[in-house]
């Protein structure tokens, strides 16, 4: 109920509310009502909001079926609502009040006018407004007239209808008064709201009964006003001539009119059905990692990423959608803008609009290659009639390693080198003297060096820039950014940098009323430099070095020659020679769209896409040099080190590869009523191909060009080699949609792929998914239930499938290679690749959800919760287990294990306003856990051993349970045959007093993760924003095997962690066995000894940003500017592997940690 | 409008693609076996199940002839008598050799059930088919060696089919092998051309064919003596003695080059080599020093002069200094064998421009500044087969020089065992002085008799053929590994002091060898896998 009591205003006005859609068309935020034609300007543009994203282009017999069939009378009916009321003796205002809260109508008088109203009394039931209202009015001295939402109350009578225009048209004169209110989705009034004439200080807020008067410049006639409230959509809108308007605002906490990414199309999340996960630009920006995969995490409840590495370009996470399902490959299928693509990590941050992940039977829509869900990639589109944006962004931070492996020091090191000698029965080399002199560090030749601390930097820089430009007119829209990317490498003296450029244009062009076309063009550079060593040699060696070694001869600069008498000084720049790679990608994709006409609803959509991709990559090696000691006369002399040739070689490769793609889509979407039906059927194409080639030269004369042609000509010193691969894929899928009243929620997909990866008969696949929901809320006795906005059920179940295999494998296929020398030449040999499989196909995944989402207390606590479980069979595994050797059968992959995967995830959210202060705060939480149901398994094995029943991957580990004192110990104790004092006493399972491979357990954790969580908080106070992300798993661990548990100076320096507490003839009550001279021995076996709790708490992410005033900035004609510091992987909070210095994602032990992030930015939009 | 629809459809449907298509990065089973050159090319790539002694692991350091400081293959568990058939699945394709020998079985099978329909003309198809029973025969040879009597696959198994086996007798798998060798012989050429040389003769499968029956002659396989065994090893053996085979002069450049001593070998080019130079290389040049020869085998050398060796070794390995030999311990190295000089570097020994240093503190020992975890740790370096000139890094240049698996001193040797456990130590004596006779050699002629004779023809081999991969083999079908493997393995201590060197000898590492260890353990797995079908060795 609006109350005019402000003298100034003689009249009426009626609203005239244009919604300016904030995103993609069709996504306005402002609510409309179907039927209010007159007055909302563009009802259709709401109406269609499905069409817009679900078009379609397909063959002719395709169009010509779903034409007869949904041929429909599309004529929309008027809904009419209806009034119950039986009251005596009621004030005419409580009848109105009573009206407004049953119809969601609005009075609109004058106070002065309800002065000579009378008393009403009447017993109405189920009777239409208008007739209840004449009803009412009949013995008024006043009339009224519906307007859309309104009513207008005026007293009676009004001479006709021009003279209530004509009222109208003189309230609009005063221009510089904008009135309304501002209301829930349900009506209800939001107070303390803000209403701000955008780019100006001019605003206002709210009473509590959501109403507002705000001054805006006289003599404007077209306004734009920014209307925010804490806990609601913010929404910026267009008021043309009116001047009296209702604003509704939608909850943003549950967000549920916001359409989130789905397979082929939007759906607002009021109608999901599925599990989806999404992800905003805006969030991922808050994380200052170079790789946009790395700012996903504790992002998307649900999806399990480990940063395994922090190397610059080799950064990618593993990512595993709802834990593991499959023995086979685990890769999610990757749709960047509609198009199955590489490069998740790669993409510029600022051009994200979106990403979500498909985690149910939502993916069923990708068929084959969805079983391990799908990650959609959205990027930014202009806008339509909005003025062109220019935002620029920089950021400039400094990476360093979360943690660096903490070795064993001089003294610790040379005591164990005698601990092995006397073990060997040889006399200790060092003695007591040396020892303590190793222990001081200072004499020289006794150095204690910390080779960490001397090549990894604490610090290294790295900085991002944007810049971007995106707005459209009437028929055009245009997003246009360039972002480049810098980044080195964590090395002292390091060559590493990585440079990446990404380029994007999307553009939306609306041809004529039902045609559209856009494209959309992405170019990315990537221009990585490393040293010739890789990091995997590189940081072994770190790690290997003696402490007893330094990196140059005392009080010089002169390398010295260490292991291999070379130098890693020398490895980590250009010394050793680099390894580059440049690599040009493109993503092109030319759409259209066209509404047929005649048939409303009915569009078709089409699209190609063309990405070609080169690599061009160099290795360059370079001889090395260090200095010797001359023997005799002390003095220090150049030569060259122990690794790699006298003369420089080269090997180049160049890569190309090419994916088109093709897609045509045939979309019906409409409204009847409350019906809503979307109706899809699709076809699509790919076909991809690639092929490199290389070659090779050695004994370059000089280091000037290194270029093939300079290398030695003969021939000899020169290699080549080539290749090439293709595919294809050929795709029909369907989808139905239905709901009723957004109230009952159905849909059902199909999708039917051949794949080349198959033989013939096996090639054709169809993959169905079904998913229904229904929103309790929406039920009438559920506005009793005020707390409750919304609640709602769904479920859904689907088929899914997986080719990631090598393809042709149901081929008998050779491949040149085990070349021999016959007659002094070098010559082919032939080898077949493997036994052919001629019955093999998909994997197949049946996966079903139960979710529930709901919202309470107007978004003060919103939850999701889900339950699943997938049952994966046919996984393509190699019988490795059961086919003997003696077959010599190189085994192919074969369709034959079972896996089932289930879980629950549970996310909480609740945002709120303490004053100034704004806040939200969110938790996830997920547990999933797999169990293999048939897998391979040896049949002799003791049931204990079964890998059936058990997680994935669940490896077998002997079951260490101390150390062997001494032999006493060792005699009365199972053992094996060579156990020696010292040795890590094992449990002898099965009870056969002997130790072997039988005594081997099954551990239940693996290195991915049951249970991740995260928090995220968001405080706004003012200007000034801040956020952190507190992210974690549980029930994992790492089994660090290989070289790892060796410790022996035979090999190189070893983990402190190793040293502390080993056995030793003194130390014989020890937790970790002796020092070997073996490298391998009963000690580094498979065991629980070496199998480390990988259970993390991280803060993962926190940034604190500050928005300088308009009126400061204003004058610069900048809309925002915005400064910001922020860190990612700034601390481990909680978890098992600090005492060895590994960060507890990683999965390697001489690794390239992954990196923390300190950053500071400044963006700038104009 | 419309036309815009029908342009869409015309797009769509003209872009159609296959998804019927062929790999573009590999050849297909039709390809193959139509095509006599691939068919070629497909037998070259079999000649790689011929395992060459310049691997990593090899058979050396499985016996008590080296020590690899690396342990690479694993293989020291043979030495210290730790094998079982759970740790022998970590070990090396030298010794853990089953599944890679049944893997190109399958290969030579198939190439077999497909060969006679395939095009070609006879000759042709004479000559790979004899080839690959070559190939075969020596898989199965290898197998036999290691395990006893094997499966005798001789069809191709299908993924699906039964895979249930049983172990044939060591004898049938002799007889099996004869009998292929036979028919291979008959195939090819007695001795291939120069643009062939490295595929198989008829002198190899005679050669294979020697060895094969001399090891079944042999006290593991033929308990009872029985004598028509070692006739057939003796009659094998004679058949290529006046073949065109002859000892070549220079013993260390036996090694280095082709020369009329090999019957069958492998050879190399920069391309398909190893780093052997730089994997046997001492510490002190950069090498590796992976496999050090053990004083136990410096021992077995004997003086020049007397042809007596410098102790006697005692059964629980203990040393005495047998004084009549002339040998004298604190110059261990003069007046020795010529072949020890010519296969064994120890300090003292000019090589690649420098004297070799053992002593402690020496260039080529651990207290070496110079990577002393590549130190040798008995005291010695391999010297045999490697070319001087090839330093072990640094260059791109990689030895070359063949790898025999057949020569005419082993058919000598053969000969001369065989002829000998058939009591006529005349022949026997004969053809055991032919090889001492080497010119480069020269060594004094045997003249024992009986039991002792028996000792010198052990004793010659393991010199003659030394780090040739025969030692593995010779102490288990003479089964003397029970007393001589067990005894320590040593190494040789040198202290300087100024310019005089000390030296002693001291125990490098103890050794087991139980009775199972005559055989190699079958790996566990592949009993489990064979549902019970296959029987693993006793008392693993």
């Amino acid at each position: 109920m609006l109350k005019i009591a402000l003298s100034k205003a003689p009249g009426w006005v009626q609203h005239g509310v244009t919604p300016v859609p904030d995103k993609e068309q069709g996504c306005a935020s402002v609510k409309t009502h179907e039927d209010s034609t007159l007055l909302v300007s563009s009802p259709d543009k709401v109406e269609r909001h499905r069409t817009d994203w679900s078009k379609l282009l397909l063959p002719m017999k395709l169009t010509i079926m779903l034409l007869t069939a949904f041929v429909m009378n599309a004529s929309a009916k008027v809904s009419s609502q209806t009034v119950s009321l039986s009251c005596k003796q009621y004030a005419l205002e409580s009848v109105f009040q009573s009206v407004e809260k049953q119809t969601g109508l609005i009075f609109i008088y004058k106070e002065a006018t309800l002065k000579g109203a009378l008393p009403v009394t009447i017993d109405a039931k189920n009777i239409s407004v208008e007739r209840f209202l004449k009803q009412v009015f009949a013995s008024q001295p006043l009339g009224f007239d519906i307007k859309g939402q309104y009513i207008l109350v005026y007293p009676n009578p009004p001479a006709n209808k021009a003279s209530s225009a004509t009222r109208r048209t003189a309230l609009l004169q005063d221009t510089s008064i904008l009135r309304g209110t501002v209301v829930d989705e349900k009506g209800g009034p939001i107070d303390n709201a803000s209403i701000i004439v955008a780019g100006t200080q001019s605003g206002t807020s709210t009473g509590t009964d959501g109403s507002f008067a705000l001054n805006v410049p006289d003599g404007t006639r077209s306004t734009t006003i920014q209307v925010s409230s804490i806990g609601y959509q913010s929404t910026t809108l267009r008021v043309n001539s009116d001047r009296l308007i209702r604003i509704t605002l939608e909850h943003s906490a549950s967000d549920l009119d916001e359409a989130i990414v789905v397979g082929y199309g939007r759906q607002k999340k009021a109608t999901l059905t599925g599990a989806v996960a999404e992800v905003k630009g805006s969030e991922i920006l808050r994380s200052p990692n170079t790789n946009v995969a790395n700012s996903l995490q504790g992002r998307l409840p649900g999806v399990i990423m480990n940063n395994r590495s922090g190397e610059p370009g080799k950064d990618n996470p593993s990512i595993n959608i709802r834990g593991r399902s499959t023995t086979g490959n685990n890769s999610a299928l990757v749709i960047i803008d509609g198009v199955e693509r590489e490069g998740l990590g790669a993409i510029n941050p600022n051009d994200i609009e979106s990403i979500s992940v498909l985690k149910d039977a939502s993916a069923a829509i990708y068929g084959a290659r969805a079983a391990n869900g799908v990650i959609l990639v959205t990027t930014k589109r202009g806008l339509a009639n909005a003025t062109p944006t220019i935002n620029f962004s920089y950021d400039a931070g400094a990476t360093g390693p979360t943690r660096n492996p903490k070795m064993a020091d001089s003294y610790t090191f040379f005591n164990v080198y005698n601990e092995i000698e006397q073990g060997e029965g040889r006399p200790a080399r060092y003695s007591a003297q040396e020892l303590q002199k190793f222990n001081e560090g200072i004499e020289p030749g006794y150095a204690n060096f910390n080779w960490y601390n001397f090549m990894v930097k604490d610090w290294t820089m790295q900085h991002r820039s944007n810049l971007s430009v995106s707005g459209g007119g009437e028929r055009t829209k245009y997003y246009l950014s360039f972002g480049e990317v810098g980044q080195d490498g964590q090395y002292k003296i390091g060559s590493t940098k990585i440079k990446q450029y990404n380029l994007r244009s999307n553009i939306d062009v609306k041809v004529t009323d039902i045609i559209s076309v856009g494209m959309n063009l992405a170019a990315r550079f990537d221009n990585n430099h490393y040293p010739y060593r890789n990091m995997n040699e590189l940081n072994s060696h770190i790690y290997l070095y003696q402490p007893n070694w330094v990196p140059y001869w005392p009080g010089t600069d002169k390398v010295t020659p260490n292991r291999d008498n070379d130098n890693i000084i020398n490895w980590v720049s250009d010394a050793n020679g680099y390894q580059e790679t440049k690599i040009t990608t493109l993503q092109t994709t030319l759409f259209g769209k066209i509404e047929i006409p005649f048939i409303k609803g009915l569009s078709l959509y089409g699209s190609g896409s063309f990405d070609p991709n080169v690599i061009s990559s160099k290795t360059w090696q370079l001889p090395t040099y260090v200095y010797y000691k001359d023997a005799n006369s002390g003095e220090l002399v150049k030569g060259r080190s122990g690794k790699g040739p006298n003369n420089p070689d080269l090997l180049a490769r160049n890569d190309l590869g090419s994916r088109l793609y093709l897609t045509s889509r045939l979309n019906y979407d409409r409204k009847f009523g409350s019906h809503t039906l979307g109706l899809m059927m699709a076809y699509e194409q790919q076909t991809t191909n690639g092929n490199y080639l290389v070659a090779y030269r050695s004994d370059f004369v000089s280091t000037a060009l290194p270029e093939i042609f300079a290398g030695s000509s003969d021939k000899n010193k020169q290699g080549n080699d080539g290749s090439a691969t293709q595919g294809a894929r050929k795709n029909y899928f369907g989808r139905i949609s239905y709901n009723y009243g957004e109230k009952y929620l159905a849909e059902v997909t199909i999708r039917r792929d051949g794949s080349p990866n198959f033989p013939a008969s096996n090639r054709w696949g169809t993959f169905p998914g079904v998913s229904a929901g229904y929103v309790i809320s929406k039920e009438s006795f559920f506005n009793q239930i005020q707390f409750v906005s919304n609640l709602k059920i769904r479920a859904s179940y689907g088929v899914m499938g997986n080719d990631l295999i090598n393809p042709f494998q149901y081929l008998q296929t050779f491949s040149y290679g085990n070349n021999y020398v016959i007659g002094n030449n070098d010559v082919n040999g032939l080898v077949q690749t493997g036994a052919p499989n001629p019955n093999i196909t998909w994997e197949t995944a049946k996966t079903s959800n139960l979710g529930l989402d709901a919202s309470l207390w107007n978004g003060k606590l919103d939850m999701t919760f889900e339950l699943f479980k997938t049952t994966r069979s046919n996984i393509l595994t190699k019988r490795a287990a059961v086919i003997p050797g003696y077959t010599g059968l190189v085994l192919p992959d074969e369709n034959i294990g079972i896996v089932e995967n289930e879980g629950l995830e549970l996310m909480l959210s609740h945002a709120n306003r303490v004053g100034e202060l704004r806040y939200n705060i969110s938790g996830n939480f997920a547990y999933a856990k797999n169990r293999v149901v048939f897998s391979d398994e040896q049949p002799a094995a003791e049931p204990y051993q079964f890998a059936t029943g058990r997680p994935i991957g669940a490896g077998l580990y002997y079951k260490a349970i101390g150390v062997f004192k001494d032999q006493a110990d060792i005699d009365k104790n199972p053992h094996f045959i060579n156990a020696r004092p010292g040795d890590l006493k094992y449990e002898d399972v099965n009870g056969d007093k002997e130790i072997n491979s039988l005594d081997r357990i099954r551990i239940n954790e693996t290195a991915t993760p049951q249970i991740t969580y995260a928090f995220n908080a968001n405080f706004q106070y003012k200007n000034f924003d801040f956020s952190f992300l507190l992210q974690g798993q549980a029930n994992a661990r790492v089994s660090f095997g290989e070289y790892f548990p060796v410790m022996s100076y035979s090999l190189g320096n070893f983990l402190a962690w190793r040293a502390n507490d080993r056995w030793t003839p003194q130390n014989t009550d020890a937790s970790m066995p002796r020092a070997s001279y073996e490298l391998f021995n009963n000690n580094t076996n498979s065991s629980t000894q070496w199998l480390i709790d990988a259970s993390f708490l991280k803060l993962r992410n926190v940034q604190l940003g500050y928005n300088l005033p308009n009126r400061l900035i204003s004058k610069m004609k900048m809309k925002k500017l915005r400064v910001y510091i922020s860190g990612s992987n700034l601390l481990v909070l909680a978890d098992k592997m600090k005492d060895l210095g590994f960060d507890p994602e990683t999965t390697d032990y001489w690794y390239y940690p992954p990196q923390r992030v300190i950053n500071v930015g400044v963006t700038v939009t104009f | 409008m419309k036309k815009l629809i029908y342009i869409l459809i015309v797009i769509t449907g003209f872009s159609c693609n296959k998804i019927d298509l062929n790999p573009l990065d590999k050849l297909s089973d039709v390809n193959v076996w139509n095509d006599p050159s691939l068919i070629q090319l497909y037998v070259n790539g079999n000649y790689n199940s011929l395992l060459h002694g310049f691997q990593m692991d090899i058979l050396p350091a499985a016996a008590d002839e080296t020590y690899n400081i690396h342990n690479w293959g694993n293989l020291r568990l043979i030495q210290t008598g730790e094998i079982t058939a759970d740790n022998v699945s970590g070990l090396g394709s030298t010794i853990n050799y089953f599944n890679f020998a049944y893997g190109f079985i399958r290969n030579i099978n198939i190439f077999f059930s497909k060969i006679n329909t395939a095009p070609g003309d006879d000759a042709f198809k004479a000559q790979v088919k004899g080839e690959m029973a070559f190939l075969r025969a020596s898989l199965y040879a290898n197998l036999i060696w290691r395990y006893g009597g094997v499966p005798l696959i001789t069809d191709v198994f299908e993924l699906n089919g039964d895979v249930t086996v049983n172990r044939a007798s060591y004898d049938e798998c002799v007889s099996f092998i004869v009998k292929e060798l036979d028919a291979a012989a008959a195939l090819l050429p007695s001795d291939q051309t120069a643009a062939n040389k490295g595929r198989a003769s008829a002198s190899a499968c005679k050669a294979l064919k020697a060895r094969v029956l001399l090891y079944a002659a042999s006290k593991q396989n033929n308990p009872q003596h029985d004598n028509a065994k070692w006739k057939s090893a003796a009659d094998a053996a004679e058949a290529l003695l006046n073949a065109g085979y002859d000892l070549n002069d220079d013993y260390q450049k036996t090694f280095l080059a082709d020369n009329k001593e090999i019957i069958f070998g492998r050879f190399f080019t920069q391309a398909n080599s190893t780093p052997f130079n730089l994997h046997q290389g001492r510490n002190g040049s950069d090498g590796f020093g992976a496999h050090n020869p053990t004083q136990n085998l410096v021992n077995a050398y004997e003086m020049k002069a007397t042809g007596k060796a410098p102790y006697i070794v005692a059964a629980d390995g203990t040393l005495t200094l047998d004084g009549s030999s002339g040998y004298d311990p604190a110059n261990p190295y003069v007046g020795r064998d010529p072949r020890f000089e010519a296969s064994i570097l120890h300090d003292g020994s000019v090589w690649a421009g420098r004297e070799t240093e053992t002593w402690h503190g020496g260039k080529d020992s651990p207290e070496s500044p110079n990577a002393g975890w590549n130190a040798s740790l008995t005291s010695y370096y391999l010297k045999k087969f490697i070319i001087e000139n090839i330093p072990p890094v640094g260059s791109t240049v990689r030895p070359t020089n063949p790898w025999i698996f057949y020569r005419y001193a082993e058919i000598l040797l053969n000969y001369a065992e065989a002829k000998f456990e058939l009591g006529d130590e005349a022949t026997a004596r004969m053809y055991l002085n032919i090889v001492r006779r080497r010119p480069g050699v020269n060594m004094p002629d045997v003249t024992e008799s009986a039991e002792a004779l028996r000792k010198r023809i052990q004793n010659e081999r393991r010199i003659e053929l030394v780090f040739e991969g025969h030692r593995f083999f010779d102490v288990r079908r003479w089964q003397i590994a029970e007393g001589k493997e067990p005894t320590p393995l040593l190494a040789m201590n040198i202290q300087k002091n100024g310019s005089a060197k000390t030296y002693t000898i001291s125990q490098l590492i103890s050794r087991k060898f139980r009775k199972a260890n005559y055989l190699v353990p079958i790996p566990r797995e592949e009993i489990d896998k064979s549902l019970g079908s296959l029987i693993q060795n006793p008392d693993y």
